[in-house]
């Protein structure tokens, strides 16, 4: 088996559309324990030890939504305390939890969906439809990379023009705040000379044709096969009601039935499809080095 | 500890086997003649047994279980003069020194035990004077029972307490808890208190006439009754209490006898091959059938002595009860309880700010404004802290009324959802989720703080969108705007009309009628 992003792109879009889909309609504990355990290893595997702020800040996300909606709902029947007359219940805290959890895995799973769709595999899936937004597409997601970069670069000029050399909090905000001023400024001229220079190029006034270097393979279709088998699966379990999971007036799982049952397995395989393809690679590779 | 539960379990299973076995043996069906011969048997085997037995029941397995089980166990065997309580008593005393106890009703029922066993207790007449009608009919019946002993303290007394019961009766004849719907279980605890009246006030001798009839046409004719729609030992071995203590004798009653079965017909049905009985025929072995079934048969035994009603207790003791002491403690309890949760968070989120810092010295992050900055965040949630008041839900839902100091009237409120009775789990099936209430109000009052207040008496959830002043009602007792289609939500009216202000803003005025209303298209269909 090999790497996902090695599939053909659009295998890849479905993939990851199904299961990001599956798990913002289904607001069920146990999908979302799937969804995360698949999305999270990922892109660690992708990633490994790097990007631990982006994991940090994941976190915090978390924590703090899952904690906002029991201060704001007050549904459930079993209350753990009150504050300023208002009773603080499992259940919504529950339910908070469980709508950060699948917000976080979602962002898990787009961080490694751009990092596989490369500007030439959007293009080649978006372009078919609309010239335009695959255009418009490939230029947001290149935004927040190339801001980051710009953002260092500021500051790294910042820094040479020898202001904010006092290392403490209060400077480093006032520094942030100056960065990201002169990072509109930049981004606004920005957006500007690109529509002038795509103007200059002739863009939009007729019909453009695209070269892709993407086959439609035998392997492209067997994924296709059992990813489309995994979540029409998962979704005939979400039509029938059998993963509906009530979090109010009190947590209740609905009782486990055989399509139930089939349908937890089966997104639980299709969000592991990418970590066995990455483990598949990353083995293989070694087997033929072994072999030097 | 395990060990001690299962032994003291295996005892009680012993003792009732041995209780109902001997008369039981022979078939299910017994007859009328040998049902009434059980709480004979129940001497009998009494004697057969010794006292030892019964003695290290009430030390072992009743005192284990003061305050959470133990309590009509206690009422049945208060009568028999020749055991000690006095293990039991400390258990129970330190109990509900230990716990807040919330409802009214259980106040009076641990009230009512330590009466029954001669405690002297201030306990008594502390809960006499501040239980008795915050719970509604329970608290009633169960206050009754107290003053029947001789007990008296505060406001209320036995003529009033009886007349306020009349009162509460429906037009069938009936009694319930709460909402319009009679109830068996109800009534007949309601007759069990009106008893000792029985025959000699005229008005509870109507009353209680027209709650057997109710309850007689209740009587199914296996002899058993129903609450809430399942048939069960429990209720019935009530309507047996209530005709015992009125010296009625259900086996030759013909009011009480449906097709030949009596109500003892009734009870011994759930009784199982252990001795024991179930909540339901076929099920498992249940403690509160069994002893409620137990105290049935005592009652039972008490009226063919031709001896008072079971709730009537020889060793009560009214003339050496304590009074109670003034009680300003308790009442900066709670207010200090809230203190020290507050303290701890204060406490975690300094530690936390000083770690914090611990890791800015260690990282050579040494910079003083660092540390500044740090400070004035834990310091922002630390004012935070102390501005928030938190409560266990003990303190918030403890079923009290409100204080209102300038009393200016009474309104009543009824919170409804017919439109959607009984079609969810959580629904209501008869609509009534209050039935209507009268409450104190002060000058100024608004709906909304009257339905906040039903809230925290009655345990009833509520869901406010708004603020206090423009409260926006969203949902009402877990049903909320929306879940039945895009009209759907609450709506309240106040003497038949819909004001067009927020429940927050209308202030209300002495003899005003809320009632709130679930709707499923605005309103206009009313």
């Amino acid at each position: 088996m090999k790497s996902i992003s090695a599939y053909n792109p659009i295998v890849i879009c479905i993939y990851y559309l199904s299961a990001a889909g599956i798990l913002m309609f289904s607001q069920n504990p146990i999908l979302l324990l799937f969804g995360a355990i698949g999305a999270i290893a990922h892109f660690l595997l992708r990633n490994g030890q790097k990007n631990a702020r982006s994991h940090l800040y994941f976190f915090l996300i978390f924590i703090v939504l899952g904690l906002v909606n029991p201060l704001v709902s007050h549904n459930g029947k079993t209350v753990l305390f009150v504050i300023n007359d208002a009773p603080i219940t499992l259940e919504a805290t529950v339910y908070g939890f469980v709508s950060a959890g699948i917000l976080v895995t979602v962002f898990y799973l787009f961080r490694t969906f751009t990092d596989i769709m490369t500007r030439d595999k959007l293009l080649y899936v978006f372009g078919r439809f609309s010239p335009k937004v695959a255009l418009v597409l490939s230029m947001g997601l290149r935004y927040v990379p190339l801001f980051r970069e710009r953002a260092k670069k500021i500051t790294e000029t910042q820094k040479a023009l020898g202001l904010y050399k006092d290392d403490n909090i209060f400077d480093k905000l006032r520094c942030d705040l100056r960065v990201f001023s002169i990072l509109i400024t930049w981004a606004l001229e920005n957006g500007i000379t690109t529509a002038d220079s795509m103007e200059a190029r002739a863009y939009g006034t007729g019909k453009r044709t695209y070269y892709s270097r993407f086959r439609f393979g035998t392997s492209d279709i067997l994924l296709l096969c059992v990813i489309i088998l995994c979540t029409g699966m998962t979704a005939l379990g979400l039509a029938w009601g059998a993963l509906d999971f009530a979090f109010y007036p009190m947590l209740t799982f609905t009782e486990s039935t055989p399509l139930g049952i089939a349908s937890y397995l089966s997104y639980g395989i299709l969000m592991m499809i990418p970590i066995f393809a990455e483990t598949g690679e990353k083995l293989k590779w070694q087997y033929l080095r072994s072999k030097i | 500890m395990k060990k001690n539960k299962i032994l003291s379990l295996a005892s009680i299973c012993l003792v009732f086997v041995f209780l109902f076995s001997i008369p039981c043996l022979a078939d299910t069906n017994t007859s009328r003649a040998e049902a009434a011969d059980i709480p004979q048997d129940i001497l009998a085997s009494q004697g057969v047994f010794g006292k030892n037995a019964f003695q290290s029941f009430v030390d072992g397995f009743l005192t284990e279980n003061a305050g959470i089980g133990a309590e009509f166990y206690i009422l049945a065997l208060a009568h028999d003069e020749t055991l000690d309580f006095s293990s039991y008593e400390e258990a129970l005393l330190t109990y509900l020194k230990n716990n807040k106890v919330s409802s009214a009703s259980s106040r009076l029922k641990y009230a009512l035990c330590l009466s029954a066993i001669g405690s002297t207790d201030s306990y008594i007449l502390q809960t006499i004077e501040d239980s008795i009608g915050k719970q509604g009919l329970m608290s009633f019946i169960f206050g009754l029972h107290l003053l029947n002993n001789g007990y008296q303290n505060g406001e209320w007394t036995a003529s009033i307490v009886k007349e306020k019961l009349l009162s509460l009766q429906h037009k069938d004849g009936g009694f319930s808890v709460s909402g319009e719907y009679s109830d068996v279980d109800a009534t007949a605890m309601t007759v069990q208190a009106l008893a000792p009246y029985y025959k000699k006030d005229a008005d509870v001798a109507i009353s209680v006439e027209n709650a057997l009839a109710f309850l007689s046409a209740r009587q199914s004719e296996n002899g058993d009754f129903s609450s809430y729609g399942v048939p069960n030992p429990e209720s019935t071995a009530q309507v047996m209490i209530a005709l015992s203590a009125l010296g009625i004798d259900s086996e030759t009653d013909g009011r009480f006898i449906k097709n030949g079965n009596t109500l003892w017909d009734g009870i011994l049905k759930y009784r199982l091959p252990s001795g024991d009985f179930c909540h339901t025929e076929g099920g498992d072995a249940n403690e509160v059938a069994t002893v409620q079934v137990f105290l049935a048969a005592t009652a039972y035994l008490h009226m063919q002595n031709g001896e008072d009603s079971v709730y009537l207790f020889d060793r009560a003791n009214p003339e050496n009860a304590e009074l109670p002491q003034e009680k300003d403690n308790t009442a900066e309890q709670p207010e200090t309880k809230g203190l020290n949760i507050k303290a701890i968070i204060c406490l975690a989120v300094v530690l936390t700010g000083g770690i914090v810092c611990l890791v800015l010295f260690i990282c050579k992050k040494r910079n003083p404004k660092n540390f500044l900055a740090v400070l004035i965040v834990t310091a922002l949630i630390v004012c935070a802290v102390l501005m928030i008041d938190f409560q266990s839900v003990d303190d918030y839902y403890n079923g009290a009324d409100a204080v209102k100091e300038n009393p200016i009237g009474t309104v009543t409120m009824e919170i409804r959802c017919d439109t959607v009775a009984g079609r969810e789990k959580h629904i209501p099936e008869n609509g009534v989720i209050l039935t209507e209430t009268s409450f104190v109000i002060e000058e100024g009052d608004t709906v909304y703080q009257i339905l906040t207040e039903a809230a925290k008496k009655y345990q009833i959830q509520i869901e406010n969108n708004g603020t206090a002043k423009m409260a926006y009602i969203s949902g009402i007792a877990y049903l909320y705007e929306f879940d039945f289609g895009d009209l759907s939500g609450w709506q309240y009216s106040v003497n038949g009309e819909r004001p067009s202000v927020s429940a927050g803003a209308y202030v209300l005025k002495d003899g005003d009628t809320v009632v709130w209303e679930y709707t499923l298209d605005l309103g206009k269909g009313e």
